[in-house]
């Protein structure tokens, strides 16, 4: 015991992954670890994986739920390439799971659902935990947690399917022992939700949960114990957060700090929703929330409410934007201040509606009919959605442009702790209304920002109209061919100038060599870690991750042309490293994965040094 | 009324834009009677918008000297939710056609109805797609011969009116393009109706379809073609008055009065105000060659208005658990504090009952105390707008920041107020009160010439406006603990709301929750 002792604590951080029915409970297991690390001061990573269906056939391999938590030190930004343990409750788990393990990786299994039944769902021929392999390859514990949760509850007045459904808190029990984690916080959550409701059920789930723990004391059954714990996050005060919980207070914030009522207009849509569903009970922040009757109703609803003078939001996913470019189209030609949120997921139409992917930056860039700029940015990690949404909403006011924020399912759905800012230090992103008595004509532009001036309905005197035919300066309609080019031009070098209000952001590593990485959106974290490791090794590469994706900031070509080798790393076929090659004339190389999944720092690290 | 002029006029709505409809297309009735309409109505000019989609009869807004929005194909009504809801005192109209309302937009219009805002639709029906040049619309009739339906349209054509009562609208009434003053009777009640009217407007394109509705607009026929509706009278029609409709069974029949002994009083009298649809149905369901149409006000019901129905939500919610703090918000009711360079963690409790958004028991007992009828509870969601002014109000001089500690003092003394705000033009700051200044200046050796004021004021914990409820400011002052709460009054000044004022409330509430309870 004392040698995993030892090369574990070589490592920084550990991966753990509950895997079983979708009706076991393994995301709430799940999340629970993570709320016992976190609070131990742990960095936290977590990756819920769930199937798009919401019960499939129990023990059947497309029913499989995974939860994935990565814990440790402050470097971890990703929820881990392979598991270091692996907590399966039934044989399709093990199945669809074994590959996500390392080898010698901890493997903790339910023997009590091996029946021949589930075998059969799962579609094993014969038994895997007869095969040899699997102990030369993996370090197995095998638990009957069935037999054992029973036993532990039998003196309890509880039907014997109900005693079945605490055998998710006797698994986390065990992996609480495995890694030293306190029960307290656990049972506290127990009680909470169940003592007033099923009094029952909370005693049932709290015994069951520290029987486990005993069980991993228990010497009769060899089970391993690590005590990995590095206190590594800064000073300050957390929380545990998502990146669409991140996404709907960073609106919040912004519409508090813009001196406007947030309108949202959303339809439901995976993996969006639950930004429509958070921001729904913030009423007494005078959030309006409108679900409309469809995509195109939703970004409409938008549209009228930044006339009328609100922080306009509108959230939805690719196959939803798809629906909305018409309508973003007449935001960029009204000249509008409108946040538009896309949660990507894998597609094209539905795909792979609960996975993760990159694939919608060229559309979110070009797709749309005419000369239709609109800005674009990307959040890089669930906490980073709460400023993203800000910074959207302050270039959607300043410019008076819809502005497109990208995040996707594995920002969405992850979570990490989040260091609560302070409300004095979120900027003021008010813009001047116009002053009672001015000469108003629609589209007269600051010199500076080329934003036009906006009077909302209501301010008498200010009475005009726009639309999406084209206007002169003066809102009149023109079919004027001169009128349509300058507009256009405008409304373009409207976008473009934006990057005069934009940081580069900060470069890790040397500022030339032989090759820069450069990354956008959720893959933040993985390119980080893949890079870091490669510098400590002492190879010569250096990272930005940009956060503006239209415009690019300033000073990036001049960047670009000071490697030899420039690549992108990205969750799809080569959006980004297509802009810049055209952008910037520099032979960008990309690197590409389109499985739904996140990439993982090993794979990085292969890929990078093929260009050293 | 503010900015209300002595009496607008018609000549108030034209716009300068010069008119590009086609001459003699009825789109300029309805426009000269939608100018006509909107003076009577009371409201300032700056309150209306006009919304559109595409087509000819979108082009509407362009012609009206108000606030404007010329959209997209089908999505007015999306559009015009959006203005209404973010602002509900906005009059906002939509304008659409037969094709942008009923078939590309047709889902937008039915949702729209259902949700009851408090706006008017006028959909413009003339039976063809007249900006794309003479294409078969959703209720061009069958066999209607039009560029693509060179053999007839073999589509069943859909009824407008049909679909908006299915829609649950609450106000839907039908007009024609050749009667302008009928149309502005029409109008007019439908603007005055509180939730969304739809009014469908009857007219031929002079260019692709001149003979649309020729049965009824051809003078000849037209008496006895058209039944006008009008409240609490019998439906009586025809060149002579002599035809009506009564009823057999549950069915509509046509009949002369003075034949087989029908009187006026045999007739069925109109009541646009039944709360069930099946009147309306019928009603709806009348047309040629058996029936004469009908046109006027069909249905008229009371329904909640959704955009009162979120703003009591956001009253109730906001009454419950308090208003815009945001830091509570941000902190959520599981947090935890890494200090000491990471050496000490203290994780965070009881501060559920703030902001605790995840627990559904929260929600229940909110629901709870929402239905109590605890006259004193319900008090409390009085707006503090209606009280501050009854008791004793404080309007507060704002001083800067920076002002010095003894010019405060000065001004505690002059104005013989207990707290003053402390901020600028854009932003409020902190609160001082004269607690502060015997805490912070009295007690201590401060020099009150140089130090300023941002060195003792308290930062301010919560800034409520006129439309908060009293229960919002008792919250503020039991979690600050402090006893003034900054107002933002509505014509852009600040006041503050004293602990004082509040308890005398609270009082004369009491009072006269006793004195009812003894009449009783």
């Amino acid at each position: 015991m004392a040698e995993e002792l030892q090369t574990l604590m070589e490592k920084d951080s550990v991966v753990v992954r509950f895997a079983g029915d979708s009706g076991d409970g393994m995301q709430t297991v799940g999340e629970l670890f993570a709320d016992a690390s976190a609070l131990l001061g742990d960095a936290i990573v977590t990756f819920p994986d769930f199937p798009s269906e919401i019960r499939a056939p129990a023990g059947s391999l497309p029913g499989v739920s995974g939860f994935q938590v990565h814990f440790g030190a402050a470097n971890v930004m990703t929820p881990g390439d392979k598991a270091d343990a692996l907590v399966v409750m039934n044989p399709a788990a093990l199945k669809v799971n074994l590959r996500e393990l390392e080898p010698k990786g901890l493997l903790i299994i339910n023997t009590g659902s091996f029946t021949p039944a589930n075998l059969k769902k799962a579609l094993y021929e014969t038994n895997p935990l007869d095969d040899p392999a699997l102990d030369e390859e993996f370090r197995v514990i095998k638990v009957d947690i069935n037999a054992l949760t029973n036993e532990a509850l039998k003196e309890m007045p509880l039907k014997p399917a109900l005693r079945a459904r605490c055998k998710n808190f006797f698994a986390l029990g065990i992996t609480y022992w495995v890694y030293s984690r306190p029960l307290d916080l656990t049972l506290e959550w127990i009680e909470t939700k169940w003592r007033d409701r099923l009094p029952l059920m909370a005693d049932a789930n709290s015994l069951a949960l520290k029987t486990g723990y005993i069980v991993g004391e228990n010497k009769d059954i060899d089970i391993p114990q690590y005590t990995v714990h590095k206190r590594m996050l800064e000073d300050g005060v957390y929380r545990k957060i998502t990146g669409n919980e991140a996404t709907a207070l960073g609106l919040i914030a912004a519409a508090e700090n813009s001196w406007r009522d947030l309108v949202l207009g959303s339809y439901p849509i995976t993996p969006a929703t639950p930004i429509l569903e958070t921001l729904s009970k913030h009423r007494n922040f005078n959030v309006k929330t409108v679900q409309a009757e469809d995509e195109i109703a939703a970004i409409g609803v938008a549209i009228g409410a930044s006339f009328a003078g609100a922080l306009a939001v509108t959230t939805t996913s690719g196959p939803g934007l798809c629906l909305k470019s018409e309508a973003l189209g007449l935001a960029v030609i009204t000249e509008l201040p409108l946040v538009v949120i896309n949660v990507q997921r894998a597609g094209p139409s539905t795909g792979l509606p609960t996975k993760t992917e990159q694939a919608d930056l060229l559309q979110t860039l070009y797709g749309r009919n005419g000369e239709s700029p609109v800005a674009v940015l990307a959040a890089d990690s669930p906490g980073d959605c709460f400023d993203c949404a800000i910074e959207a909403s302050r270039l959607a006011l300043k410019f008076r442009t819809p502005v497109v924020m990208l995040t996707d399912t594995y920002l969405a759905n992850g979570s990490e702790p989040w260091k609560i800012p302070s409300v004095t230090d979120i900027p003021d992103i008010s813009v001047e209304p116009i002053r009672q008595g001015e000469e108003y004509v629609p589209y007269k532009r600051d010199p500076k920002t080329l934003a036009r001036r906006l009077a909302v309905p209501g301010r008498p005197g200010f009475e005009h109209r726009i639309g999406g035919l084209e206007k002169t300066e003066s809102g009149q309609v023109s079919y004027d061919a001169e009128n349509h080019e300058k507009m256009c031009r405008l409304r373009a070098d409207k976008v473009k100038g934006i990057a005069n209000d934009i940081p580069l952001p900060a470069l890790l590593g040397a500022p030339t060599g032989r090759l820069l990485v450069i990354g956008w959106g959720s893959t933040y974290g993985s390119i980080r870690m893949a890079v870091e490791r490669m510098q400590s090794a002492g190879e010569a590469v250096s990272f930005i991750h940009l956060r503006h994706l239209n415009p690019l900031p300033h000073g990036l070509g001049e960047l670009m042309k000071q490697f030899d080798t420039v690549v992108v790393p990205e969750l799809n076929l080569g959006h980004l490293s297509l802009v810049l090659r055209a952008e910037f004339l520099v032979d960008v190389k990309s690197i590409n994965k389109v499985q739904g999944r996140m990439f993982q720092i090993s794979e990085l690290v292969d890929a990078f040094r093929e260009y050293l | 009324m503010d900015g209300l002029k002595e009496y607008l006029t018609r000549k108030d709505f034209v716009s300068s834009s010069e008119v590009r409809w086609c001459p003699g297309c009825g789109d300029y009735a309805v426009l000269n009677s939608v100018q006509t309409v909107l003076p009577q109505l009371g409201i300032p000019k700056e309150k209306f918008v006009f919304v559109s989609g595409i087509g000819c009869s979108s082009r509407f807004p362009y012609y009206m000297d108000t606030f404007g929005f010329h959209s997209i194909h089908g999505r007015a009504p999306t559009i015009a939710t959006g203005i209404k809801v973010a602002n509900p005192e906005l009059s906002v109209w939509v304008i659409t056609g037969d094709g942008d309302g009923l078939s590309i937009g047709g889902n937008h219009l039915v949702h729209a109805l259902r949700r009851n805002l408090d706006m008017n639709i006028i959909l413009l029906n003339n039976r063809i797609y007249g900006l794309t040049k003479g294409q078969y619309s959703p209720t061009s009739v069958k066999g209607q011969i039009t560029k693509t339906s060179p053999y007839g349209v073999i589509d069943e054509p859909i009824n407008p009116l049909r679909i908006a009562l299915a829609s649950e609208a609450t106000f839907i009434a039908r007009a024609l393009d050749t009667d302008p003053k009928h149309m502005s009777e029409v109008l007019k009640a439908g603007a005055e109706h509180h939730g969304t009217s739809f009014v469908e407007i009857l007219q031929s394109c002079v260019i692709f379809n001149k003979k649309a509705w020729s049965e009824i607009s051809d003078r000849s026929t037209r008496e006895n073609r058209l039944l006008y509706l009008e409240q609490g009278k019998p439906l009586i029609f025809g060149e002579k008055r002599n035809k009506g409709i009564v009823l057999r069974g549950t069915d509509p029949v046509v009949v002369t009065i003075g034949e087989q002994g029908i009187t006026k009083k045999d007739l069925v009298k109109h009541d646009m105000y039944r709360e069930d649809p099946v009147y309306a149905s019928m009603l709806v369901m009348m047309d040629s060659p058996d029936f004469p149409l009908p046109v006027g006000v069909f249905h008229a019901v009371k329904k909640p208005v959704y955009e009162d129905e979120l703003d009591a939500q956001i009253k109730e919610v906001t009454a419950l658990k308090g208003r815009r703090n945001l830091q509570a918000l941000l902190r959520g009711s599981e947090y935890w504090t890494v200090s000491n360079n990471g050496a000490s963690i203290k994780r965070s409790t009881g501060i559920r009952t703030l902001d605790n958004d995840e627990s559904n028991i929260m929600d229940e007992q909110i629901h709870a105390l929402l239905k109590s009828t605890d006259p004193l509870t319900a008090s409390l969601k009085t707006t503090v707008g209606k009280i501050f002014y009854d008791y004793d109000y404080k309007r507060s001089k704002m001083l800067s920041p920076r002002d010095s500690i003894a010019s405060a003092i000065a001004h505690f003394k002059a104005a013989h107020i207990e707290c003053i705000l402390v901020g600028d033009s854009k932003r409020l700051y902190g609160i001082l009160s004269e607690r502060d200044i015997i805490q912070n200046v009295v007690l201590t050796s401060i020099d009150r010439d140089r130090q300023p004021i941002s060195a003792i004021m308290r930062p301010v914990y919560e800034i409520m406006d006129e439309s908060n409820s009293i229960g919002d400011v008792i919250n503020i002052l039991s979690i600050s603990g402090h006893r003034h709460v900054p107002l933002r009054l509505k014509d852009g000044g600040f006041g503050l709301v004293t602990i004082r004022q509040i308890l005398r409330f609270i009082h004369d509430t009491v009072e006269q929750v006793e004195k009812k309870e003894m009449e009783e």
